[in-house]
């Protein structure tokens, strides 16, 4: 007699599925036979198996055709991940017949994979009677306006889907419509991602008519739309009634300086929006100008987002102002601004008197070593910023030598980035001397300078006193191509420390 | 110790003058050796579950692998690829699927981690990126579901289109 794979045992069965990935088990070991199926419900790692990837590169088109497979009688799989994967029509058809059935996925990503136009419709027919979706990813798939139709309809009914990403499928004003007009009625979801579509002024109109008395979505993404100051202008009355929104991207948006105006009456009003993402517009001096106006009242927002919007000095002023009144800010990201040595100066001493902000993004500025020594004066007598951000900003040696000097005395920064400024193994070295007076500073970063091996290795010789500094980043050094091993066992010597290279 | 020998016997009777350290390997003839106390030049090993065929190969795979490190721990989480065989291994291994089987039982009962992995490893390579279908084929496997189960899979694929 022959020796066949039905005549090994159930441990051997284990020991080559062990070779196996578990989209492999999924799509081609189960309803292979009987015997196959029970060996695999009982294999640990199977049984465990709530997330499965299919992508592009790992799946050949004879695996699409059970694509179906992955849900049949499988009780445990809760996310569902397919990206870039062209689905045939068997596939798609296979697909969402048995989402129509499941009842475990909660987590449905269909990425990138140029769904049909009747793939589209199955979904929506999906989405109407499943009841156990929770989360839903259809981006880049250019969704067509019969597309978005069927996905209204059916959103419009649906009670159990709380997160939609619709990023990236060419949305534009007339297709925004029937979507808005589905959210009005829809009372469940909570997050909504529809950046990098076109939806333009008009679509920001419908949009927000739709949705003033929305009781559900707190998240709502609209990077990249082509909104403009016009589109803003709709935002004012929406926000007024709408008493929901807690989170809103506006990024990449082309917002200048009318837009931040309506911004501005915005946060005079509005009571409940504590996060605003506003980066990448071009919102200048005099658009910031009227922001602070707001801020400096405004008691709501958290995190104000305001990254490559050509504030300048100058308008680092108005900023700085505001956050001598404002008791609430938390987090404020001003990266690219162009913010020099003067604006530093304005920023470093509005911290004096802030005792709200935790976390300051400066990152790509040039604020330069003589801007470090206005921030350094200030965190002398600041105790709430937490995390500092100074990524390229050619502070140099100078610079270095006065944070450390600085977080001898200072015990509530937490977070430093000093990454991209040209420091050296003298720079690192300032640092020592520091590290056994701090008893804050957990998480350093100096990834993309020129520290040497030897300047890591004095580094880490000298930490041993230290026991609170738990993360640092020294990658795109130039510490890899010489003595790699031997820093390895030095540090392997100092206790928790996470070295990243 | 080194050139000492020992003789295996397979099921159907043949003997192989095998060195020791070559011999021991095999965590199952190891014991045997230590436990028992086996170790004259005279005595021979039985081994019941392996042919003579399969016993050269096994043998062959030994003395190619006799200065290789010790494998690693098993660990159940690991994904493996082609690339983990050696080219050595898999022109070893381009036998037709009852030896390679034959060999699976014999490195499992001769306990050779080294010779157990890369033939599970093969078998993992012939299942990947086939259909359940085609998985059947290569195989040779029956499918053996009921007229009801295959009946419940077609019911369900139709329910959609009834609704």
């Amino acid at each position: 007699m022959t020796s066949s794979i039905e005549r090994l045992s159930i441990e051997l069965i284990y020991r080559i599925l062990s070779h196996i990935d578990d989209v492999t088990i999924v799509l081609s070991c189960r309803n292979v036979c009987q015997r196959l199926n029970s060996i695999i419900e009982t294999y640990e790692r199977y049984r465990k198996l709530n997330f499965i990837h299919l992508t592009s590169n790992r799946i050949s088109s004879n695996c699409l055709l059970c694509l179906g497979n992955i849900l049949r009688r499988n009780q445990v799989l809760k996310i569902l991940k397919i990206d870039c994967v062209q689905l045939n029509t068997q596939a798609e058809q296979d697909l969402f017949e048995e989402l129509l059935k499941n009842q475990t996925l909660t987590t449905l990503y269909l990425c990138w994979n140029r769904i049909s136009s009747q793939g589209i419709q199955s979904l929506a027919n999906v989405i109407l009677h499943n009841q156990t979706l929770i989360e839903l990813h259809i981006e880049g798939n250019h969704l067509d306006s019969e597309g978005i139709k069927h996905l209204s309809s059916s959103l419009q009914l649906n009670q159990t889907l709380t997160i939609l990403h619709l990023k990236f499928n060419q949305i534009g004003s007339q297709n925004i419509k029937d979507l808005a007009k589905s959210l009005e009625k829809n009372q469940t979801l909570i997050k909504l991602y529809l950046g990098f579509n076109k939806l333009g002024y008009e679509g920001s109109n419908y949009l927000t008519n739709c949705l003033g008395n929305n009781r559900t979505i707190k998240i709502m993404n609209l990077e990249n739309n082509q909104i403009s100051d016009r589109g803003i202008e709709y935002f004012h009355d929406f926000l007024q009634l709408n008493q929901t929104l807690t989170t809103l991207d506006l990024s990449l948006n082309d917002i200048g300086v009318k837009g931040a105006k309506s911004l501005s009456n915005i946060l005079f009003q509005n009571k409940t929006i504590t996060t605003l993402n506003l980066n990448f517009n071009h919102i200048g001096v005099q658009g910031i100008q009227s922001i602070a106006m707001s801020l400096s009242k405004n008691q709501t927002l958290l995190t104000l987002q305001l990254k490559h919007n050509q504030i300048f000095d100058q308008g680092t002023f108005f900023i700085a102002d505001a956050l001598m009144k404002n008791h609430t800010l938390t987090v404020l990201h001003l990266e690219e601004n162009s913010i020099g040595i003067e604006g530093a100066q304005y920023l470093a001493n509005a911290l004096k008197r802030n005792q709200t902000l935790s976390e300051l993004h400066l990152g790509m500025n040039s604020i330069e070593f003589q801007g470090v020594k206005y921030f350094v004066n200030a965190l002398l007598i600041n105790q709430t910023l937490k995390e500092l951000y100074f990524e390229k900003n050619n502070i140099g040696l100078k610079g270095i030598q006065a944070f450390a000097e600085l977080l001898r005395k200072n015990q509530t920064l937490k977070t430093l980035d000093l990454s991209n400024n040209g420091i050296t193994d003298r720079g690192i070295e300032c640092l020592i001397s520091m590290l056994a007076e701090n008893q804050a500073l957990t998480t350093l970063n100096l990834r993309s300078n020129y520290i040497t091996v030897h300047g890591a290795m004095h580094f880490f010789q000298n930490l041993r006193d230290n026991n609170i500094l738990n993360t640092i980043d020294l990658s795109d050094n130039r510490i890899v191509t010489d003595g790699h091993e031997h820093l390895l066992s030095v540090y392997e010597n100092t206790r928790n420390l996470n070295v990243i290279f | 110790m080194a050139g000492n020998k020992i003789k295996l016997q397979s099921n159907d009777g043949d003997t192989f003058d095998v060195d020791v350290e070559i011999a021991k390997q095999s965590a199952t003839i190891k014991t045997m050796l230590e436990d028992l106390g086996m170790s004259e030049e005279d005595d021979v090993i039985p081994l019941p579950n392996v042919n003579s065929a399969i016993l050269k190969k096994v043998i062959q795979w030994a003395t190619h692998h006799k200065d290789d490190p010790p494998p690693p721990e098993d660990d159940e989480n690991r994904e493996k690829n082609l690339s983990d065989i050696s080219s050595w291994d898999q022109d070893f291994l381009k036998v037709d699927q009852g030896t390679l089987f034959e060999l699976i039982l014999a490195a499992n009962y001769l306990d050779i981690k080294g010779l157990l992995d890369v033939t599970c490893k093969t078998v993992a390579n012939m299942i990947k990126g086939r259909t359940p279908e085609e998985i059947r084929r290569q195989f040779n496997i029956k499918n053996d579901f009921t007229p009801q189960e295959e009946e419940q899979i077609k019911k369900e694929n139709e329910w959609c289109e009834e609704k």
